[in-house]
């Protein structure tokens, strides 16, 4: 036994002594020496069971094994330099490279393979060495003998270590990882704050190494809350910061907002959110309170949707906390190690879904000059107009927008937003970020409330010089922390292109008037947009002074302007013009120079149609009074008609609501084109409307219209049905009659006594236009001359009194083709002379008795076609004032001659004459009817052409 | 950290992008709400067994990967589907039957969720259905 002893206390002696003389071999560099020694001392110590020993002489042969293999070392560069000193193997390395060298041109080796390159292999097989599996299994032998021994934790995770090493190179990442899992547990007594971090630290390392990132990243953590521990009397913020810093590519996290713009989120949000939670409050412990707000910016902007409400109040509120010392840049926040962090713009904070560049408003859009147009279509392509579009991608790229921005005029962009926030979100400096184009941007502040859905905000500024202008971004201040967010970097914005040409800048007009804004607007099928709408009411006929005041309210002097309007349709039929201005004397004050002020006075004439609706025509006309047959020799009379006694008390409020139909619209827009300064060079204008809207409110009506002959064939008496439909006292006039007085819903008739017309010589000036016009409309269009013609000659006029309020009044939609014919002066003129002298009136033509009267009846054609011949016979009467006429007069009158004359055919234009004598045997009132005869008369020409004045014949005593 | 052995489970669905699309925890009766920083380890401690998962992932002819990984008193299990999704399971008492029968229903409760052609994959899933029956099934094999 004691022998036994001794033999097994000398082998482990020997193993000892050789495991020794093999280490200080390794350390000489005699590699092939030390990997026999440790061969000879895992031999002899196996035997003995001297476990530790065995183990260290394992993990030297496993040592020697890796020089071999690995001669560039196990750790990288970086690592071999950091442990220089403290790593028996990798400085064992590093030494003998040389060494390595010499192997390498063993002749054996060469022998055997030629210059084979894998001299792993080579070595393995010749020198005792093991293969790379050996060394593995060699590690797990030597970890496990260790680890029988407590004291010996600190040996076993120096081998565990050095195997992960051999096997990371070997990229066995999976046994790797066995071999740290176990690392992991190992049992370190005692160990220092500082020791535990590197603990961490390494494993993290080793992981990394391994490729397991994440696994990395979690013991790196670990090492980072081992450095501000509780237990610990001064924590290592900085450091701490420094080892969480470099767990955040572990956790798929960059400080670059830009990155979580691609597409869906990478990572384990709660966990990201956590990391930077304790980034913003490592910082702050750090006493930097740009990297708190930096970070917490960074989790608000990029974690936004992965918060709960609470979490995002928290966040504001701590974000605001931390501004209030330090507000939130746009800079690089530069580390000490090198390390940036980019700013981080709230692009959610509100988020911006639409960007659109706003126009001017219509009565400040400058619109180009059509002479100058042309050039720029010619530009562009051959041809006038093509059905192909040239879609150019780079244009489409450019995204201009087809309108202007004039340079010193306010423009605006208007973002659609919201605000994701459950509280309100106050949002301050919120302005353009622009380029090419000097830009003065007006930031505003708004207040969004919470969850607010889309919300229109407009943005604007002024452009102070000319070119191209790009709207990039946008810049707000939001918890205090300043964002410039750029449009290229914002998700799902639409946007409507964000380039705009920028033209010189052009004067500004305001208009006002005398007359009241309207709320009014025109119809939107009016094309035009219009600034400025007035109305007015006015009954029909009146006319009333409208006085536009023009101000040059911007920089530029004010140099042309134009004026045109348009009346929009309507079916009510207007007489006369309807507006009417003179431009001269405005004209005469430019140009107008900012600041000053021009007038322009614009009369409105609203004349519609006189003629009464059909309903009150039909009212008004049931009291069978026939027009035709009125037998009324003196028309001078007034009939004062009955309407007012008979109508039900009820009437007037019945037919007031009925008024309000009566009530009709006109409306016209009046274009101001003007322009001046530097953008009327470049051939701008600019285009202001002014809506223009009446009301027109009836005035009188004519019920009816009818003639009456008068005495004389060259005039007759028109007879108009006056009612006024005003609820006030009315007074009608007309030329030479004196004024009629017409109470509210009274209807009078008044009667005109007027010449003739002579038509013929009106349409000659119609000539040239109705060339082209068809028969229909050149007859109206002869009706309507006439018409105005006549009106012309009636002037009537309507007065009211109360309201100091006159107007005309115009028959001319009333006239039918019957009245106009009774106006109308007869072609065929007829003129009877008694005794030389004109008869034609009333008044009788005296002759003595006894003596021939010579009778002489002329006949002047004015119509266009030969006349006759034609028969007339002269009958002479008396009349008795009491129905009864006398015609049995062979007593009292004889003719000397025949008592029927002939007239020969008369050419147009020409003029035949008959003679005959009257003999009056009897003093007395005596009329001449002339008469034509039967079947001489031809029937096509119109009876009105035959119409022959009565003669009236005073047959005087014959002078003593 | 430790903690005397409780039986609590915390189970997770991740997604392609290690992003979480069911959360979900398990705690014996009469245990009270944990804290949250407790809350967060276990986050930690899933994430960082994700490397052990992908790597086990192609040694194994299973879908279900028992154990994969452990951290102090916790244990890993997983599971991936043919989809790539990989359910994690944390845990401080060893049940393997009830954790393997577990993580088959709960595939194939997912599986007929994930036919509804309004969700998206690899979306959270927010159905209350999923999670009241996935509460159901855990009591059934784990806490029972």
């Amino acid at each position: 036994v004691l022998l036994g002893l001794k033999r097994h206390y000398k082998k482990r002696c020997q193993g000892r002594m050789r495991k020794h003389v093999g280490d200080l071999c390794l350390q000489a560099g005699m590699l092939q020496d030390s990997l026999v020694h440790y061969h000879m001392s895992v031999e002899l110590l196996r035997s003995v069971n001297d476990f530790l020993w065995l183990g260290a002489a394992l993990e030297g042969l496993c040592s020697a094994s890796v020089i071999y293999h690995y001669p560039g070392g196990t750790g990288g560069k970086s690592r071999a330099l950091r442990l220089q000193g403290s790593s028996l193997p990798a400085e064992a390395a590093n030494r003998h490279r040389p060494g390595a060298q010499e192997v390498l041109i063993d002749p054996g080796a060469l022998t055997t393979n030629g210059i084979n390159p894998d001299t792993s292999a080579e070595i393995g097989r010749a020198k005792n060495c093991l293969s790379p599996e050996d060394i593995i299994d060699k590690y797990k032998e030597a970890i496990s003998y260790y680890s029988k021994y407590k004291n010996a934790g600190v040996i076993e995770l120096e081998a565990c270590v050095k195997a992960v090493r051999v096997l990371a190179i070997q990229k066995r990442s999976m046994e790797a990882s066995e071999f740290l899992q176990n690392a992991v547990y190992i049992n370190l007594r005692q160990l220092s704050e500082e020791e535990k971090i590197q603990r961490y630290s390494i494993l993290s390392e080793l992981y990394q190494l391994i490729g397991f990132h994440r696994k990395s990243a979690f013991f790196k953590r670990v090492a980072a809350m081992q450095c501000v521990a509780p237990s610990i009397a001064e924590p290592g913020w900085r450091a701490c910061y420094k080892l969480l810093l470099e767990t955040l590519p572990g956790y798929s996290l960059s400080l670059d907002p830009k990155d979580f713009n691609k597409g869906t989120h990478r990572g384990w949000a709660a966990v990201q959110m956590r990391l930077l939670h304790e980034l913003v409050y490592a910082s702050r412990r750090m006493g930097n309170p740009a990297l708190s707000v930096r970070h917490l910016s960074f989790l608000l902007q990029t974690m936004l949707d992965f918060l709960s409400d609470q979490e995002k109040k928290d966040v504001t509120q701590s974000l605001e906390n931390y501004t209030s010392k330090c507000p939130g840049t746009m800079e690089l926040l530069t580390l000490p190690d090198g390390l940036t962090l980019p700013p981080v713009p709230f692009t959610k904070l509100p988020i911006v879904k639409h960007v659109k560049l706003l126009s001017l408003p219509a009565s400040l859009r400058p619109h180009k000059m059509k002479s100058l147009l042309g050039q720029n279509v010619s530009a562009k392509s051959p041809f006038i107009y093509s059905p192909i579009i040239a879609h150019n991608r780079g244009e489409e790229k450019n995204k201009k927008i087809d309108f202007q921005w004039v340079q010193g005029d306010v423009c605006e962009v208007q973002l659609m937003v919201y605000n994701p926030m459950p509280f309100e979100l106050r949002v301050e400096n919120m302005g353009l970020l622009t380029s090419g184009v000097e830009f003065e941007a007006l930031p505003a502040a708004l207040s969004l409330p919470a969850e607010s859905g889309l919300y229109p905000v407009t943005l604007v500024g002024v452009p102070q010089t000319t070119g191209t202008i790009t709207v990039n971004g946008y810049r707000t201040t939001v918890f205090g922390v300043f964002s410039d967010c750029l449009l290229d970097n914002l998700l799902g914005v639409k946007t409507s292109g964000s380039t705009v040409e920028v033209i010189p800048a052009l004067p500004r007009l305001q208009i006002s008037t005398s007359l009241p804004r309207s709320a009014h607007s025109l119809q939107p099928s009016s094309g035009d947009e219009i600034s400025t709408n007035v109305s007015v009411q006015l009954y029909n006929g009146e006319t009333q002074q409208l006085i536009i005041t023009l101000e040059n309210i911007g920089m530029e002097p004010l140099e042309t302007l134009e004026v045109t309007s348009k009346i929009l349709p309507t079916k009510e039929k207007l007489y006369g013009d309807f507006l009417n201005w003179k431009l001269e004397e405005t004209l005469a004050q430019f140009p107008l120079q900012p600041g000053k002020v021009a007038t322009l006075a614009i009369s409105i004439k609203a004349k519609l149609d006189f003629s009464c609706q059909e309903n009150l025509l039909q009212d008004l006309s049931d009291d069978g009074i026939s027009v035709s047959g009125f037998p009324l020799s003196s028309p001078f009379r007034q009939v004062v008609r009955p309407r007012v006694e008979n109508r039900p008390a009820t009437a007037p409020e019945g037919s007031k609501v009925g008024d309000l139909s009566h009530l009709k619209t006109l409306e016209a827009v009046l274009n101001f084109k003007y322009s001046g300064g530097p953008g009327h060079v470049e051939g701008y204008y600019r285009n202001l409307s002014l809506g223009l809207h009446v009301e027109v409110e009836p005035s009188v009506f004519f019920t009816r219209v009818s003639t009456l002959p008068a005495t004389s064939t060259r005039q007759c008496h028109l007879l108009l049905d006056v009612f006024n439909s005003t609820e006030h006292e009315l007074t009608v006039s007309a030329r030479r009659n004196e004024e009629l007085i017409l109470h509210a819903g009274e209807c009078q008739r008044m009667a005109i006594q007027v010449d003739k017309f002579n038509f013929e010589s009106i349409p000659e000036s119609l000539g040239e236009n109705g060339q082209f016009a068809n028969p229909k409309q050149l007859e109206e269009e002869r009706q309507e001359a006439r018409g105005l013609e006549i009106n012309s000659k009636l002037d009537i006029h309507w007065r009211i009194p109360s309201l100091k309020r006159s107007g005309e009044a115009s028959v001319e939609g009333l006239l039918n083709q019957l009245v106009l014919e009774h106006l109308q002066l007869a072609p065929l003129q007829w003129d009877v002379l008694v005794d030389g002298q004109l008869c034609d009136c009333d008044a009788a033509a005296a002759c003595p008795v006894g003596d021939p009267v010579r009778l002489e009846v002329r006949l002047t054609n004015r119509s266009p076609r030969c006349v006759g011949p034609f028969a007339l016979t002269v009958v002479p009467f008396q009349d008795h004032q009491n129905g009864v006429r006398n015609y049995d007069l062979q007593d009292t009158v004889s003719f000397v001659g025949s008592s029927t004359f002939h007239l020969e055919a008369v050419q147009p234009s020409g003029q035949s004459a008959c003679l005959g004598a009257l003999l009056f045997l009897y003093t007395g009132d005596f009329f001449l009817h002339i008469r034509f005869q039967e079947g001489s008369r031809s029937k096509e020409l119109p009876p009105s052409w035959f119409c022959l004045p009565s003669v009236h014949v005073r047959a005087l005593g014959a002078q003593a | 950290m430790l903690k005397t052995k409780s039986g609590s489970f915390y189970f997770v669905i991740l997604g392609h992008h290690d992003n979480p699309a069911f959360e979900v925890e398990f705690l014996p009766a009469g245990k009270a709400e944990p804290k949250d920083d407790y809350h967060h380890l276990n986050q930690f401690i899933a994430h960082a067994a994700l490397d052990l998962v992908d790597e086990n992932l192609w040694l194994s002819n299973n879908i279900y990967l028992k154990i994969v990984d452990k951290f102090n008193e916790w244990f890993v299990s997983a599971f991936v589907t043919v989809s790539h999704l990989r359910f994690i399971m944390l845990y401080d008492i060893r049940q393997e039957d009830g954790i393997k029968n577990f993580f088959t229903d709960v595939y194939d409760l997912y599986i007929k969720f994930a036919v509804n052609p309004f969700y998206e994959p690899n979306s959270p899933l927010q159905s209350s259905a999923f999670d009241r029956k996935v509460r159901f099934l855990g009591k059934k094999h784990l806490l029972s």
